[in-house]
């Protein structure tokens, strides 16, 4: 991992294309500004990571999806009871 | 960038959804998913349910539900940057969905309110936004959801 290190108002380029600019900072917290691409999505990270998991996790087949809505439809049965 | 939210994504689901298999491109991907096209479907007439089929993986798909059949005080304001790389001009134009991770059985069944997937149905280009409202968790129970109802 490249280390830099920057003040306030200082800023970092990457591929030309991305600037990082250090916008704020207050004891242990970093503000930053992100100026990218539109194509490029940008995430915190730990948000980023634990949509990955959920979307991941929610991945199925054909086969899941009838599984589900049978179970579903005996819910709904039970509940007409 | 970013900028204040304006768009207010209106309670059109289950009309825009209603059309059979529809191409659905995802340029910029959803995290954890390697595909950018789906094949969009209701699973039957007058469900909530929707199936989101990945057309180049065919074991990969997403169940999904018009979140507001199930929540109906679901609500949240698509932020500007979001709506302009849709090229959503008109909210009533756009679908929104939620997936829903049935992976450990039907009655413990969660939706992800806070990631939303939204779709341009004039230009059938989908994005999962990401909602900055601590209402909306990650793993909502579906049946909690629907005794609300």
């Amino acid at each position: 991992m490249l280390v830099l290190t920057r003040k306030k108002g200082q800023a970092v380029i990457i591929g030309g294309q991305i600037r990082i600019t250090v916008a704020d900072v207050s004891g242990e917290t970093v503000r930053v500004g992100i100026e990218a691409p539109p194509h490029l999505d940008i995430y915190r990270e730990e948000i980023y990571r634990a949509i990955m998991e959920e979307n991941a996790s929610s991945i199925t087949d054909n086969k899941g999806l009838r599984e589900m809505l049978a179970q579903n439809n005996g819910e709904e049965t039970k509940k007409e009871d | 960038m970013g900028g204040p939210a304006t768009e207010r994504v209106p309670e059109n689901t289950e009309k825009s959804g209603s059309h059979p298999g529809l191409v659905v491109s995802f340029p910029w991907g959803m995290p954890g998913l390697d595909c950018r096209e789906y094949i969009l479907s209701p699973v039957a007439p007058e469900s909530p349910f929707y199936f989101l089929q990945s057309a180049e993986q065919p074991g990969v798909g997403l169940i999904l539900i018009n979140p507001f059949a199930v929540f109906s005080d679901y609500e949240f304001e698509l932020e500007e940057d979001s709506a302009g790389r849709l090229k959503l001009t008109d909210p009533e134009k756009a679908a929104v969905f939620c997936t829903v991770n049935a992976s450990r059985g039907m009655e413990s069944a969660t939706v992800n309110l806070m990631a939303p997937i939204v779709i341009n149905m004039e230009n059938l280009v989908g994005k999962q936004v990401v909602l900055n409202d601590k209402r909306y968790s990650l793993r909502t129970p579906l049946a909690i959801m629907r005794k609300k109802k």
